[in-house]
């Protein structure tokens, strides 16, 4: 009787010990640390009051005057010092280099061709950290555009766009309608979509000692000015089907241009002489031609590119960058705040009004569309720097050789792959490891 | 309240072996009480104890299933005749694998590393508990040692085995265990020098483009970077970080981190010095009792400076795969010493086949030695392959034949001396010694079951003048031959006694013949021959008998024998040689001797 009387303390004991131990497992285990939230404040204007403070911005040529003249009156406390580096032919190397000692800007305008250098380094600043609506500039500017700026690994927003320009077809309306092709701008560029009704079409010109294009290989070098080289995952991008007709069209071009160039001041009477029919260039030509040839107003009129080749000048095209070594980050958000809204330069924000050298047609918005339809994946990357120069020596190398299409595509490719083919396998590991 | 202190400083001070494994022997001293005293206080010791260890010494609270072990297994082998060892075996194979793998598991976060480890370590942990507390009980002084069984050999020889086999294993384990995880840290330190030195080279060796690319922390210089840390560290486990001086992650090959959040490598864990230049680095996430899930998520951590850069080369090697390996040992030991168990469960009870048998052998044949001597039973001596033992079993035979042939003797002169007090020595018959004790018990026998006796008295007629006429010898003779007639009656319903000089008397109890005095008459009959004696000398034997019967002629022996002898005088008054029966009446009897 004893004994069992025991055995039933020694049951509850038990269970009291089990509900205990549970009890006191549950409450070790929720006392885990927890990782506190990063919360960047660098980006909050802490200093609200009238203190002054310069805001640095590096450029590669002098701009950006009426913008920052308004910024300043509407923020009189900070002053805007802008350097222009237009002389300096290693842009790319002096602004990494300052960042890399510490003596960078707090602003960088970048050539949208020097975004893969800065897409990639951790001193240009996270935008997605500051108090910008970037969803919003991602919408008016499209998703190319968007990617562009984001960094190599897709996290971080490194750079929003300042200037766009696609490259366009200026052509001579009066003359294709005289020659009885399409000269409404989407008929035309519908027409020209057709690489034997180019050809056709550059013969026919020809015939009358008039010019499509500047030089035989034009169509390759603004696809190389206006496309990038490899896509987010450091795949090449340019052996696809869309680079086997621009190559083969281009290798077809022979003796049906006008061998000279629109910068030179024969190029420039041949505009005007009604030689050069179609000029191809990016979107600020309007204004240079209306420069060149005044007296041809209402006769020009701009469309896509033919072949349906989309591509942006990543030379004219710029970009605003804030530096991560920068003290003023939140004046600078403000900078970019006041670009966004008030600038008139840009063009992907704001649609020009029709212009009235192009006939009044509402180029602007063409341009807008253009560059939000750009359907291409390629982006800048670190490797891009040599590249673009490499690859187009190849294919004129290959196109003066009389290389087949297949060859010349496949050249290009080992010519590319000889500099960076280690640096893109490293790459993409890198990639994909700070991927996991 | 002394063997509860030994319990709770087993619970402090458990046997550590590497990378979280600990021994607890506290359950141990809760099966010497079981043992030596009783279950309940047995479950009472491991409940305070397993309290103590989870509550005040922060010890895992799997310590709360201890008691439901020990009550659970020392419920069932009380119950039983199997031992403790083979319910605890039957309980984790059962409750105890359910139980500690749900419990195991919650104190994890559903993690599955060593799982099976620390399930294997439990098992033999809770077996070698009972036997150390078996044993314990078994052999320490008891102040009631008046009550404690006796020792067996074959157990003797199995716990002998079990200690030989047990202690250097553990002790073997401990010592291989230090030297393997002081030879492991100097293996790793050597391992992360060599790894610091390559990465050290590669910058010092860095073009300018490449050192400025590094400083900027540009992708492809991280990428170039941390391509050249995945080579340099191929085939092992080793993670390196390259820091700056912000702490900013150059490049890493840590997965999981945040690249732009300063990186602090003793972050959220307990960091300690076990080397010159190399620190171990325990999570702060994983609780302290949680002893070897801490361990497996553990890294060994160096840290080293660049000679060109302010930079900060972080070197981790985890200490999970040292862990694994010293595990697997362990697990080989616990298989090995499993194995090695029935290996020595089988060898003692060769043992006791060969030796306690032998001995116990020697016990059984040798218990009531004497007696089974006295009752002359047969005697099986076996014969044993030990040579001491075999010796004692010459000697206990010797002494065993000894002491027969002794018992012999006595049951001879016993025999002797019983026929000299029963026997008459010339005619070999019931002596009147013999009939006064065999006719009353017959009486007694008779009136119980309510049956007859008869008792025929004989006697010689003349032979006095026998004696006279042929001499002593003759007069003996004719004795024996009477006496030798006589016999043939001596049967399982007829005894025959001589009385004294030429007196007989014949016994006969139920079922009597239906004509009594034809029987005696036959009898009669059968001893009136002639006898010879010396010399062709014939004799011509005559005799008087007289017949009574119980209880119609006397109710005791006394006056049964005075009837019939008042009828054998009855006979030889009316002229000899014939039988008569008693008339009833005892009175007025002549004297003996009147009649002849």
């Amino acid at each position: 009787m004893k004994s069992k009387f025991y055995y039933i303390i020694n049951l509850s004991l038990i269970v009291m010990l089990l509900i205990a131990s549970y009890l006191y497992g549950s409450h070790v285990q929720s006392r885990k640390t927890t990782e506190p939230d990063h919360q960047k404040d660098e980006w909050l204007a802490a200093n609200e009051a009238k203190q002054e403070v310069v805001l640095t911005i590096w450029s590669p040529k002098p701009m950006m005057e009426y913008e920052i003249q308004s910024f300043q009156e509407a923020y009189p406390n900070i002053t805007v010092q802008l350097t222009s580096f237009e002389n300096e032919p290693r842009l790319s190397e002096h602004y990494l280099h300052a960042l890399a000692e510490g003596n960078a800007p707090d602003l960088l305008v970048l050539p949208q061709a020097m975004l893969g250098s800065v897409n990639s380094v951790d001193l240009i600043a996270d935008l997605t950290e500051s108090n910008l609506n970037l969803e919003l500039f991602r919408e008016r500017m499209g998703e190319y555009l968007w990617n562009i700026h984001q960094s190599l690994d897709g996290k971080r927003t490194i750079a929003l766009p300042y200037e766009a320009h696609p490259y366009v077809m200026y052509y001579r309306s009066d003359i294709l309608e005289e020659k009885g092709y399409p000269n409404e701008p989407e008929q035309l560029a519908q027409f020209l979509s057709d690489p034997d009704q180019l050809l056709q079409l550059a013969n026919d010109l020809k015939s009358d000692d008039q010019w499509l294009l500047q030089w035989d290989n034009d169509l390759i070098t603004l696809v190389n000015n206006g496309q990038f080289i490899f896509d987010r995952d450091i795949e090449y991008q340019r052996e696809s089907d869309f680079y086997r007709q621009i190559i083969d069209t281009t290798f077809k071009f022979k003796d049906l241009s006008a061998n000279i160039s629109i910068w030179s001041s024969l190029g420039q009477e041949m505009i005007r002489n009604n030689q050069l029919v179609t000029i191809m260039m990016p979107s600020y030509g309007d204004d240079l031609i209306a420069e060149w040839a005044p007296d041809q107003e209402g006769k020009w009129r701009v469309t896509r590119l033919p072949l349906g080749i989309e591509a942006i000048d990543v030379y004219t095209s710029t970009s605003l960058a804030v530096t991560e070594h920068s003290e003023h980050k939140a004046e600078a958000e403000k900078f970019l705040q006041h670009i966004m809204a008030t600038s008139t330069v840009l063009n992907w924000l704001e649609t020009a009004d029709a212009h009235p050298y192009l006939g009044n047609q509402e180029s602007g918005k063409l341009y807008m569309d253009i560059i939000k339809e750009n359907l291409s994946t390629a982006i800048p990357t670190p490797l891009d720097a040599r590249l673009f120069d490499v690859w187009n020596t190849s294919v004129e190398q290959s196109r003066r050789s009389n290389y087949t299409v297949e060859d010349a595509i496949h050249a290009a490719k080992m010519d590319v792959m000889d500099i960076t083919s280690v640096a893109q396998k490293q790459l993409q590991l890198y990639i994909e490891r700070s991927l996991q | 309240m002394f063997i509860l202190l030994i319990a709770l400083f087993l619970v402090k001070v458990p046997v550590p072996f590497l990378y979280g494994l600990e021994l607890l022997l506290y359950p141990a001293v809760s099966w010497f009480v079981y043992y030596r005293y009783s279950l309940n206080h047995a479950v009472l010791i491991t409940i305070i104890a397993s309290a103590c260890g989870i509550f005040i010494w922060d010890k895992s609270p799997l310590l709360a299933l201890n008691p439901i072990e020990i009550l659970l297994v020392g419920w069932a082998a009380s119950k039983s005749k199997w031992p403790a060892v083979i319910w605890d075996l039957v309980y984790w194979l059962t409750i105890g694998l359910a139980t500690f793998y749900t419990t195991y598991q919650w104190l994890t976060d559903w993690s599955y590393h060593n799982t099976l480890t620390i399930y294997m370590f439990s098992v033999a942990g809770g077996l070698l508990n009972i036997f150390i507390g078996r044993i314990a009980a078994d052999y320490l002084p008891n102040t009631d040692d008046g009550n404690r069984k006796k020792w067996r050999i074959g157990r003797i020889s199995f716990h002998l085995c079990m200690v030989l086999l047990i202690v250097p294993t553990i002790i073997y384990l401990l010592m291989s265990g230090y030297y393997t995880y002081q030879k492991s840290l100097d293996e790793i330190s050597t391992r992360l020098d060599t790894l610091y030195g390559q990465v050290n080279d590669r910058v010092n060796n860095m073009n300018e483009t490449e050192l400025r690319n590094l400083k900027v922390r540009s992708a492809v210089q991280k990428a170039s970077l941390q391509s050249m840390f995945s080579r340099i560290s191929t085939g092992t486990d080793v993670q390196l970080t390259l820091i700056d001086t912000s702490s900013n992650i150059i490049t890493t090959l840590e997965s999981n981190i945040d690249e732009y959040v300063a990186y602090d490598w003793k972050a959220r864990g307990t960091v300690k010095q076990v080397a010159e230049s190399l620190y171990l680095w325990q999570s702060d996430d994983i609780p302290s009792y949680n002893k070897v899930h801490r361990w497996s998520n553990s890294e060994f951590v160096s840290v080293y400076s660049l000679e060109r850069l302010p930079y900060t080369l972080i070197v981790k090697q985890p200490a999970t795969t040292f862990q694994k390996n010293m595990f697997n040992l362990y697990l080989l030991s616990i298989v090995i010493v499993g194995l090695s168990t029935l290996i020595s469960a089988f060898v003692a009870y060769k043992v006791t086949n060969h030796l306690s048998m032998s001995i116990t052998g020697l016990g059984h044949f040798t218990t009531g030695l004497p007696r089974r001597i006295r009752m002359r039973e047969s005697i099986e001596w076996k014969d044993s392959p030990l040579h001491e033992v075999e010796r004692l079993r010459d000697n206990f035979e010797d002494m065993a034949k000894e002491l027969a042939n002794m018992f012999h003797e006595i049951n001879e002169s016993e025999e002797r001396l019983r026929q000299m007090v029963h026997y008459d020595t010339l005619t070999g018959l019931g002596n009147r010694y013999s009939f006064g004790l065999y006719l009353p018990s017959l009486i007694q026998e008779a009136e119980e079951k309510n049956t007859k006796i008869a008792c025929l008295f004989i006697d010689l007629d003349r032979f006095k003048s026998i004696n006279d006429s042929y001499g002593h010898e003759a007069g003996d003779a004719v004795l024996k031959e009477v006496g030798k007639r006589l016999k043939q009656y001596d049967t399982d319903q007829t005894k025959a006694f001589r009385l004294s000089g030429d007196e007989f008397v014949l016994v006969i109890h139920d079922p009597l013949p239906d004509d009594l005095l034809q029987w005696a008459q036959s009898v009669h009959h059968q001893l009136s021959d002639t006898v010879f004696i010396c010399n062709d000398t014939q004799i011509q034997i005559e005799l008087s008998a007289g017949i009574s019967l119980y209880p119609e002629h006397g109710k005791d022996a006394q006056s049964l024998l005075r009837s019939s002898d008042h009828a054998m005088y009855q006979a030889k008054v009316s002229g000899r040689n014939r039988v008569k029966l008693s008339s009833g009446s005892n009175s007025g009897f002549p004297k003996r001797g009147e009649a002849e």
